[in-house]
């Protein structure tokens, strides 16, 4: 197999292009996204609502709608035991097996996720008896003890219905329907965005605590860049469904070298904040069915030259695991340096 | 201001003091009774059919052409009896002296409603209304329930799997039969299906499928008999499915796709389910929620809705017995019958509060979980 020098790659996608069908055209959502997830590491993507975060994670798990199509590239998976999987090729039978057992994920609205005529202990049931797991005994040990671990109360939570639950117990409900089959590959889809600051606050310990405990890959999805900063060993920013750069989290947060990546963290407001304001980025993102041409981010970029106009930057190597596509990869980095983050999320 | 001397502040307190005891217990469980969903429906409803017997009551009485007027004068002419005998004739049919006072009247009807006797049919004499109720009532209950049933699982199963297949060729001819057969009248149907395919085209000999069964079978358990009851129940049972699928169709297709347009749907995929369990659990129970309350509104109307089917092919049921009653002003029947229409609506409603609740835990009702 053409996988990467590491061995301990779970996840390894390659130059992945998925586009929607439209009425207008042709959308290209997610265009020629490479990175690879080792065992047990974070990585968060970054970026504006309709970058094509959400596209890509549903591609992982091939879980498109009927109107998007992957236009090429490589989804490649290894299991436990070292073989291998390509996950485009699956056929259903075998998509279905895949999917939850080696890769799951907690959806963006858990308020929706769980289906409201059913208990949350059949939808556990149902999960299990779809993988071949039809003692219903070790389903509900299982169970119980992931909602001790993600700190729910097991008895009452298992037998309840998912109206009777408040916002963030459902989200920790899914977090542990999520990993009941002991994936190794978990996705977060914003997974704090629809709760409050204290449940925010739990979901996040909670996390952090069984990711070690229970020792999955994970991809996190966040436009909340504390969060990010928080949970991921590696980031990626998105832009216009490319990833624009990607790298470990202290390297790209303190030498940011896209000017969307400093945009991003110039956007987050600091407790030590003196004079400096926060600076938002102006403009909107662009149109995906006719991209700008050139850098996709030159309309909105401070730093765009007349060659970012016209020339697409490549993503070049910058440091060690530290890749970034911007022709101003210098002055970014250096005005980023100038102002310095003391405080930046840690 | 007047200066009232304050009382002994200890007594006061003691007056005040809550005394738990039997009368305590005994009055909060019956607010809690009172207060539970299930007996407020109850009470609703059997107010609601109090309100109705009392209406008809009221106003078979106040009707131009008083009922009993008009029989003592049918019966002076017919029969050239004498005002008198006439008018204690008629007083013997209606059971009810149409001199007395109308509170007198009222009370003396309710009381015997209560104890399930609707009085004497007008037209034949001497037939208490009950009977022909319960003689007539099986009839419409088979053909009009049988009827609902088969539209009700067509148009669940169709408009399923026209949301499935959304846009596809089989969809849109679907939405168009649906559109045009949920625009057409019942009775139209029916005209249509003697006039067309029995008169013109002779698809059957309209004068064989007539009528409710054919006379020359003995009754029984039978294959005969029950093949001729299906054979006449067939044309009314088939305008029913038509008149009320193409409504079934197209609102299963519209709760399933905007069913299927719900994240758990997504989620559940995600999961591996199989697409049947998905189908059945999680995509169907949650698209035929809104159906059921239609269904128990139709099941209500099951017994009026019938009338004029009924009338045209001849189906002996209570709403073609309705109609004939109504020509020849039986008003004792009329009231029996309205009783009846009135009563088959509240109860299915109340069926439908109840059953909606078991199907949705999120409305489930009465007993709140601790």
């Amino acid at each position: 197999m053409t996988f990467n020098s590491h061995n301990d790659v779970v996840l390894s996608v390659q130059d992945l292009s998925i586009s929607y069908l439209t009425p207008r055209g042709r959308l290209r959502a997610v265009s020629h996204a490479s990175f690879d997830l080792h065992q047990g590491e974070t990585l968060a993507l970054i970026g504006e609502s309709g970058c094509g975060k959400s596209t890509l994670n549903l591609g992982l798990m091939r879980l498109l709608p009927t109107n998007a199509r992957v236009d090429g590239g490589r989804i490649e998976y290894t299991r436990r035991d070292g073989a291998p999987i390509d996950v485009l090729r699956l056929n259903d039978r075998q998509l279905r097996q895949f999917r939850w057992s080696e890769c799951s994920m907690v959806f963006q609205a858990a308020l929706n996720s769980l289906n409201p005529v059913i208990r949350v202990r059949d939808m556990f049931y149902d999960t299990a008896a779809a993988h071949g797991k039809r003692f219903r005994r070790q389903v509900r040990d299982r169970a119980l003890d992931l909602f001790r671990r993600v700190r729910l109360d097991p008895e009452r939570v298992f037998n309840a219905y998912p109206h009777e639950l408040s916002g963030g117990m459902r989200q920790r409900v899914l977090l542990a329907l999520a990993l009941l089959l002991n994936p190794q590959v978990v996705i977060l889809d914003e997974p704090t965005t629809a709760v409050d600051i204290l449940t925010q606050r739990t979901i996040i310990e909670v996390l952090k605590a069984i990711r070690e405990e229970l020792n999955f890959s994970t991809i996190f999805i966040s436009h909340d860049l504390s969060v990010a900063a928080e949970m991921a060993d590696t980031v990626a920013t998105m832009y216009a469904g490319e990833i624009v750069e990607i790298g470990p989290v202290y390297e790209l947060f303190y030498r940011p070298r896209h000017a969307y990546t400093l945009g991003l963290l110039e956007a987050v407001p600091r407790l030590s904040a003196g004079e400096e304001e926060l600076v938002s980025i102006p403009g909107s993102p662009p149109d995906l069915i006719e991209p700008p041409a050139g850098c996709k981010f030159h309309v909105r970029c401070p730093f765009a030259t007349d060659r970012c106009r016209v020339e697409p930057p490549p993503l070049e190597p910058v440091g060690e695991n530290h890749l970034a596509a911007c022709w101003e990869k210098a002055r970014v980095l250096t005005h980023a340096l100038e102002n310095a983050y003391h405080d930046a999320p840690r | 201001m007047e200066a009232t001397p304050a009382p002994p502040v200890p007594l006061e307190q003691e007056a005040h003091m809550p005394r738990p005891g039997a009368a305590g217990l005994l009055r909060q469980g019956l607010r809690r009774i009172a207060t539970s969903y299930t007996f407020r429906v109850i009470v609703q409803g059997a107010l609601t059919l109090w309100a109705v017997t009392t209406f008809t009551f009221v106003m078979i009485r106040q009707m131009p052409g008083n009922p009993v007027d008009i029989k003592i004068d049918q019966l002076m002419q017919t029969r050239g009896m004498t005002y008198e005998e006439a008018r204690n004739m008629a007083a013997g049919l209606f059971e009810f002296d149409p001199n007395a006072p109308i509170l007198e009247q009222y009370l003396d009807y309710m009381g015997k409603l209560i104890q399930g006797d609707m009085g004497q049919s007008i037209s034949s004499a001497g037939t208490p209304v009950i009977d022909q109720i319960l003689r007539y009532l099986p009839w419409t209950l088979f053909s009009v329930g049988s009827g609902l049933l088969i539209s009700f699982t067509l148009g669940v199963f169709i408009g399923m799997a026209m949301a499935y297949w959304r846009g596809s060729a089989f969809d849109n001819i679907m939405t168009a039969f649906a559109s045009i057969v949920y625009g057409i009248p019942d009775f139209v149907i029916a005209l249509l299906i003697l006039l067309v395919a029995g008169v013109q085209l002779q698809l059957f000999r309209v004068g064989s499928v007539l009528g409710g069964v054919d006379n020359d079978i003995q009754a029984g358990f039978n294959l005969a008999y029950i093949g001729s009851l299906i054979k006449h129940a067939a044309l009314p049972v088939l305008t029913y499915v038509l008149a009320s699928v193409g409504g079934w169709i197209l609102t299963m297709k519209s709760s399933t796709i905007s069913t299927l347009g719900e994240d758990y749907i997504t989620v559940a995929r995600a999961r591996g389910l199989s697409e049947g369990r998905i189908l059945t659990a999680y995509v169907g129970r949650n698209a035929m929620l809104p159906l059921v309350t239609r269904l128990a509104i139709s099941i209500g109307f099951v017994v009026g809705g019938s009338v004029i089917i009924e009338t045209i092919f001849l189906y002996p049921g209570l709403g073609r017995h309705l109609f004939l009653a109504i020509g020849s002003r039986d008003y004792t029947t009329m009231q029996g019958v309205f009783l009846v229409i009135a009563f088959t609506v509240v109860a299915s409603n109340i069926l439908a509060d109840l059953l909606f609740g078991l199907l949705d835990p999120r409305v489930r009702v009465g007993g709140q979980q601790s």
